[in-house]
Parts: C-alpha cells; structure tokens; sequence
C-alpha cells in the first residue's frame, strides 16, 4: 500500500521565521533590495545624542552636589542606549628628584608614540537580564575601545595635567585661589613658588548599554567620544598650610622628615573643558559584506534584472539579530570626516572583501563621520 | 590573597577620587528653597517598552513635590518568565538586581536591603502561581539620583522602585494581583495594594522628625502620596493603550 | 525542616484563627525560652553566647582598639558570619548591614570617646553557629548582653591631648565598663490578623509577612520594616498589623530588657 506524500507549504510568521532561519530570512529581504530593518544597503540609522544632564559641569545640570561626572552622553540609535558617564581621579606622578624645577617638561617621545597620550579606562556593560562576571563581549569591547583612544591620540598627555592652584586665607578670614597660568595671563605676580610634585587626572567611562540590538563597538565609542567632547575638568588647588610641609619625626632615635601627602581639592565652580586633540577626533561605523544565494532569491519579474545582481553586497551599520547572525565578513573603520584612519579593522568570514568595498567603506565612513561630527 | 579584577580594565592603582570643596560649592545658596510647599505633586515622566531586549520594561524620572532638587532617573527592565533549571517549583521565583549605571554612591549592603525588600513587596504582588517552573527577573538601573545636601536619599529612589516595577510588569503583560505603588512621607514608606486597604511594605528609617508620630498617621500620610501616584501611573497606562489602539 | 503542602495548610489554618494556636503551645507574645551566656571568651573585651530552644546557637565578641576618630569616623563595626551561608549571601550581607547601620546610627559614639584625639573602636564579631529561624533577634539580644558586659582599659593619661602629642596609656588591670544603650530588634510574623512574637522556623514558613520592629532609649526606633520570612505565603496585611505589633513590642520589650539584664 503505497503511502501519498502530500506536500504543503508551511508559512511562518516574520518574528519565527528571522528566529529559526535568519540567513533564509536575510537572503529574501537582500533580493528585494532591502535589509531586514526596511533600510537601504548602504544606509545608516539616525543616531540621537543629548548629554543627558547628568554631569556636573555643564550647565543645565540636574544635579550639582555629590555628583562628580565629569561628562556625559546619552546616545538613541534605533532601540539602542549607550548611556556614557566619565568621572575622574587623581595620580600623583613619579618624578626623578634630579629633575625637579624646570626640567619637568618631557620632551616629545618619538619612539613611544603612545607615551604621549593619555588615556582613558572604559568598563562597558550590556544589559541583557542576568548577573555575574562580565562577559566575554564585554571585556573585548572595554580593551578594545581602551587600545583605539589611545592609539588615537585624541586625548593629550598634558590636557590631563593638574595645574594646581593654591588656596589662601588672609587675615580676614577670606580665602582666595590662585592658579599659576591664570595669573601669567594677567601679568600679574609670578608664583612665590613651585610645586615639586606633578599630579594627573586618570579618567574612567563607564559606559551602559541597553537594548542589545547588534554589534556595540561602534555605538559605545561614538557615545565615548561625544561625551569626552563636552567633558569638562575642575580646577584643583591645595591649601597653602599643607604646600611642601615637611613633618619632623623621630623613628628610634633617629630623625628625619617626611613630606606631607597634599589633599587635591576640586573646585565646584570652576571648570576647563577637556583639550582634545580635535584634529584626531573620528567616529566609528561597521559594515558588512554578505553573499547574496542566487537559490533563495525570490523570482523576479522580469529576467534582465536578475543578471545585473551582483555576487555580495556591502551593507552599513548592521542592526539586529538576523543580520548579525547570517553575517561572517565584517569591516569596522574609526575614522575623521576627511579620511584620517584610525582604526580599520577587517573580518574575512565566508564572503570574501573585495579592494572596491574596502575602498567604499571607507568613503562611506568618512560622509557618516563628517555627519556625526555635526552633531558635537 | 591577590583580588585584582582582571576582567575590567581599572586603571592605576594609586589613583585617588576626586574631592570636591564642600564649603564653596552651590550647597551654599539655596538654604531657604529646599523647604517649599508638602502639597502639590511629584512630577512624573513615564515611558514604557524601552529596553528592546526585555520582556517589559519602564522608564520613570520623577522631580519630588518637596524638594526641587530631588530628581530620581530610574530604568527598570523585566525579563520572564522564563525556564529555570533544576527542581520543579510550583510557583515563580522572582529575583530584583539593583545597580547604579552612573555614580556608585550605595553601599552594596544598603542595595542588599532594598533588594530584598522589593522582592518581598513583589512576592506578595505578582501572581506566582501562574508561572511554574520559572524565573522573573526584575533589574533596575538607576541612572541618576539626587537630593540636594546628601549624596543620595533611598527613600525617594524605593518609593521608585516600587512605581517602576509595577508599570515594568504592566509592560511584560505579567499578571499582577493589583496596581501596587508606594508613597513616602518623610523618611517613611508604604506599600499599598487594593485601594490603601492593604500594606505590601512598609520602610522607615531614621527620622527624627516623624518619631513622635504614631504610624497610623504615618501610614495615612504615605497613602495620599500613593493614591497620587497611583493616579498618574494609570492615567499613563490608559492614554498609551489608547494611543496604541 | 520541610513540611509539606497540607501540613502547612493545616499551620496556617490553626495560626489564622483567633487566638493563634501556635505549634508549640506558645501565647502570641510569648518567646521561646532562652539561655545566655556572657563573658565567656577570656580574650575579648565583651562576649555572649546565646541558645535559643530550637537549637539555633549565636555568639558575639567585642574587641576594642584605639584609633583617631578624626579619621576613622564609623567606630562601630559589625561583622557577621552564619555557618552554611557564603559571606555574600543576602541573608548575611543584609543583616550585617542592617545592624552596622542600627549601632552607628542609634549608639551614642561619644561614650566611646577617650581623649580629644583619640577613641575606642569597636569590633563586634558575630558567628550564628546554627539557625533554623529568622536569627536578627537573637543576634541583637546577644549583641545586647555583651556590649553590656564590655569591658574597656581605664584610661591613665590626660584626656585632653590636642596640645601635648602624647598616646594614651592605660590601667594596667584595671577595666572600666562600657556604658552605652543598646538597641534590639524584634522579627515578628503576621497571619492574617493575628501578630506573633519570636516566630519559630515552621510558622515563618506560613506567615503572611513578616515586621521588624526596632527598640531603643525606651521607645520604637528606625527601621521598622517589613522583611520578608518566605517565599510561598507572602500577602499584603492589614494596616491595623502594623500598629498592633508596634503595640505589642512596646508592651514587651521592657519585660525582655528587664530579662535581659537580670
């Protein structure tokens, strides 16, 4: 007795079919001329940005007391926040005794090119509705974002120099603070003295990621960067009492003198903004390049468009699960509006990069970057 | 034993925080402001279904009736019911994580506290029975909070909490036996189910102010507040549905 | 120990009527009984050993140290261990949290105060040998009894020293006691209408909810709150429960400080 095999087409619904067969779910999307997000290839999500009011520096701030961010943002790009917040501390540096006074200018360090710029300390952290250690995506993003502001070049060693002021109190009880440039520029008196230590700032981002909807590298260091552009450093002093005290104690006879540690002070009401190298400022986008399956193209009307499709597509700013999913070869550049690379990172996966879509990426990224710089 | 975390990059060790002046700062001026009007209401912005990723989210910034300068940004995402492994349960497990995205000001013992006090006012709220052998799980970001002289006031940010979680729920279409909300008064907080007729929770902490107060006055103070704030969650709730419909 | 479903229906049941019929015979204000011990541990200023009836078994030790309370400005701290719990489970991050709170916040600090300069920093160990209920009574009624059996170093040297730069010296026997009011906390259980003091582990397992209820300086003190003493049977209470426990705690706790300190 022979058995008939009927056959029916089964039919799912969007959501199940982009769950169980992503690339199938893609492949049908791509042969319409479409991404699954409803965007163009080559085209980009908005990004909105606003610093968020939280750091207590800028103006408008909701909060003053107790608060030390130093700068702030807040970035919407499709369902996705990054909410980015820098705060800061204080290093005291190691310096030679010999050199002391004047000789603490460092000459530009051409064989360490790195030694010249500071740094900053991301901790970035994605929401996704569990506890523990961070993750694996987490902590390649924290180093990565970490090595690419470094090697940019975008923050100054010197902008993170503390230029300490000094706090006095007259005979009348009043107390003025003084800051040594703030004086040259009014011609004013010169210093009575110097300090014989150097102090720096360390900054630290913490950046937050909600709505985890594709790869995040991007987003955080576009977010990383806005919220350095409107980081603002307090002015620090110490008090005159503790300038180069020299406490004499005696340990088992002996004596000897110990300098006195200072007390780094912040000034809440005055700030500087953060010099940035600007001409080193870039912004991130990603890109991916995927095959298009000539079998799953869904049939065309007419013939001569089916042999104009090219082999892979380039596609800009990957968006969801689908995509990141049925996508191998990736291509991320942080770069300026005018073509200055600084990071160009290249993932050859199952479709292979061709020169012209690297070429293209890049002209992409560049009109992308000149865009996002617009909105600083 | 060497402790260094070496999953996060941290920075040099011998880094001290900033220390800003207190004598000078803006705490200064606005000695005579802080103490404006009891009446009038908090002011509430409420957005639900942010959080892509989870099953229901909320978002809620709320500026205090009291004080101007208190303004509490609070971020709270529900994800489940979802399977839990190991035994069968009966019933859902429910979890609250509390963190803070921006400044980390609590101590980790005082999060501790208010975590499990949410949990148990949830407990009590959420219809467990429906989800067997599951676990919801509650994370709330608090994204800034501020209440002008101190560094952080838990009050203000429970009686959050509880509104947030609540309109997270509301958003996850997880069955919950009743609008829950909580309203402060002072240093105190209360919990309320069923129309005031019910305390799921109730928190106070040291007050000098409201010690002479017997706590049925209390308890009727911080019901006010809650049938405010019950008010605006579901006014909210019902112009969204409509606006969606 | 577990019960199961229809025993703990059958608990329930005889604890919701009214008066509460308890397992173990108890009136709704009565405590199980309890034995102290204090002053015990030779090497610690301060010790107290507590055994409850069921079996759960706490001991607290306070050590004293000499500090710069210009520096050091918590001079109180708590640290407590519960044996079978991590030292990051909630249970004991919450407790120890609640009472380091309770002790800076309520205790007089300036009791503690030597000189100008310096103080006496208290270290209270707490280690919960064993615990089948809710252990924050026990705990406080240990802490009590042996912050009250403390013994400090009388102090010899000068007690103003903010001219002369000079260590404090002491007695070299002799101990003076420390003298400061100590709060306690009561853990009791709601069902339905009814308030139950020192609830034993079988009806925190079938309580509606749970309160806690702070004494000190003769009246009830912050934190008052509810706690949660299970997972299955929580619901919302009555408002009416709470002013009846705050009632009921105002009723006995000068009977349990009065045995306390006998």
């Amino acid at each position: 007795m022979a058995e008939s095999v009927e056959i029916r087409p089964m039919t799912f619904h969007r959501e199940v079919l982009a769950r169980i067969a992503p690339d199938l779910y893609m492949q049908r999307h791509l042969s319409l001329g479409l991404r699954p997000s409803l965007r163009a290839f080559e085209e980009f999500r908005n990004v909105e940005i606003s610093d968020g009011r939280l750091s207590c520096a800028s103006e408008d701030s909701i909060n003053r007391e107790g608060n030390n961010i130093l700068g702030s943002n807040v970035l919407k790009c499709g369902k996705t926040m990054v909410i980015t917040s820098i705060t800061g501390g204080v290093v005291e540096e190691n310096i030679p005794v010999k050199s002391e006074e004047n000789e603490i200018v460092e000459s530009y360090n051409e064989t360490d090119r790195a030694a010249n710029f500071g740094q900053v300390y991301p901790v970035v952290e994605v929401e996704r509705g569990r506890v523990g250690a961070p993750t694996d995506e987490e902590m390649t993003l924290s180093q990565r974002i970490y090595n690419c502001i470094l090697h940019s070049g975008l923050v100054p060693k010197t902008a993170l120099d503390v230029a300490v002021g000094v706090r006095s109190t007259d005979a009348e009880g009043k107390t003025t603070i003084t800051y040594s440039d703030e004086q040259e520029a009014d011609g004013a008196l010169p210093t009575t003295f110097k300090f014989r230590r150097k102090w720096t700032y360390t900054l630290y981002a913490k950046i937050q990621v909600f709505s985890r909807d594709g790869p995040l590298f991007e987003l955080c260091w576009n977010s990383l960067l806005y919220a350095l552009a409107n980081t603002k450093i307090p002015r620090a002093f110490v008090d005159e009492r503790t300038t180069d005290l020299k406490i004499p104690i005696s340990m088992r006879g002996r004596s000897a003198a110990i300098r006195e540690t200072f007390d780094i002070i912040c000034d809440p009401t005055s700030f500087l903004p953060l010099r940035l190298n600007t001409s080193n400022k870039a912004f991130a986008s990603n890109f991916a390049v995927i095959d298009l399956d000539p079998e799953v193209q869904l049939p065309k009307d007419d013939d001569d468009m089916q042999d104009s499709m090219p082999s892979s597509v380039l596609l800009a700013d990957i968006q969801g699960e689908a995509e990141e999913a049925s996508v191998t070869s990736t291509i991320s550049v942080v770069t300026d509006g005018v073509g200055n690379l600084k990071h160009f990172k290249a993932v050859g996966g199952s479709s292979k990069i061709t020169m012209d879509m690297m070429r293209n990426s890049i002209k992409l990224a560049k009109l992308r970057a000149s865009d996002l710089d617009r909105k600083c | 034993m060497n402790i260094t975390d070496r999953r996060r990059i941290l920075g040099p060790a011998n880094a001290k925080p900033l220390v800003f002046d207190k004598s000078m700062g803006p705490a200064q001026r606005g000695e005579s402001e802080e103490v404006s009007s009891e009446t009038g209401n908090d002011a509430m912005y409420i957005e639900n279904g942010i959080v892509g990723n989870s099953n229901g989210s909320s978002y809620l910034e709320v500026k205090s009736r009291i004080n101007d300068k208190n303004c509490t940004l609070l971020l709270t995402s529900v994800y489940g019911p979802r399977p839990s492994r190991g035994a069968f349960n009966a019933k859902a497990t429910l979890s609250v994580q509390f963190r803070e995205v921006t400044l980390e000001k609590i101590p980790a013992g005082q999060l501790r506290e208010v975590c499990t006090f949410l949990t148990n006012i949830f407990n009590a709220v959420v219809n467990l029975e429906r989800y067997p052998k599951s676990g919801i799980d509650i994370f709330l970001s608090l994204i800034h909070s501020s209440s002008g002289p101190q560094d952080y006031e838990l009050e203000s940010i429970i009686t959050t909490c509880v509104n947030g979680i609540t309109l997270a729920f509301v958003d996850a279409g997880i069955e919950i036996l009743d609008t829950v909300s909580a309203g402060m008064y002072k240093k105190n907080i209360t919990a309320f189910m069923k129309n005031g007729t019910e305390v799921v929770g109730f928190w106070k902490d040291d007050d000098d102010n409201s010690a002479s107060e017997g706590i049925m006055d209390i308890v009727e103070k911080c019901k006010e507040h809650y049938l405010q704030n019950r008010k605006t969650m579901i006014e909210y709730m019902i112009r969204s549905s409509k606006s969606s419909n | 120990m577990v019960m199961s479903l229809t025993e703990k229906r059958y608990l329930q049941e005889s604890l919701l009527s009214k008066p509460p019929v308890r397992p173990d015979g108890r009136n709704a204000e009565q405590f199980r009984p309890i034995e102290i011990f204090t002053d015990f541990l030779p090497t610690s200023n301060g010790s107290s050993k507590i055994v409850a009836s069921d079996g759960t078994e706490c001991v607290v030790s306070v050590k004293c140290k000499v500090v710069d309370h210009a520096i050091e400005k918590d001079l109180i701290v708590v640290d407590v261990d519960i044996a079978g719990r991590r030292d990051d489970s909630p249970l004991v991050q919450e407790i120890s949290s609640i009472l380091n709170r309770v002790l800076l916040l309520q205790t007089d600090q300036e009791q503690l105060r030597l000189t100008k300069k310096y103080s006496f920093k208290l270290y209270i160990d707490v280690l919960v040998l064993s615990s089948y209920s809710h252990p924050l009574t026990l705990i406080s009624f240990a802490i009590y009894s042996a912050l009250n059996c403390t013994q400090l170093p009388t102090l010899i040297s000068s007690k103003d020293d903010l001219d002369v730069a000079e260590l404090p010296t002491f007695h070299d026997y002799d101990m003076t006691e420390l003298n400061i009011a100590v709060p306690i906390m009561f853990t009791l259980a709601i069902c339905g209408q009814n308030v139950i003091v020192d609830p034993a582990s079988s009806e925190s397992d079938v309580a509606s909810n749970g309160i806690l209820v702070t004494w000190y300086n003769d009246k009830v003190a912050a934190p008052v709150r509810t706690i949660g003493l299970n997972e299955e049977y929580t619901r919302g209470i009555n408002p009416q429960s709470l002013a009846d426990s705050i009632q009921l705690i105002e009723a006995l706790a000068p009977k349990v400080l009065g045995a306390l300190d006998s």
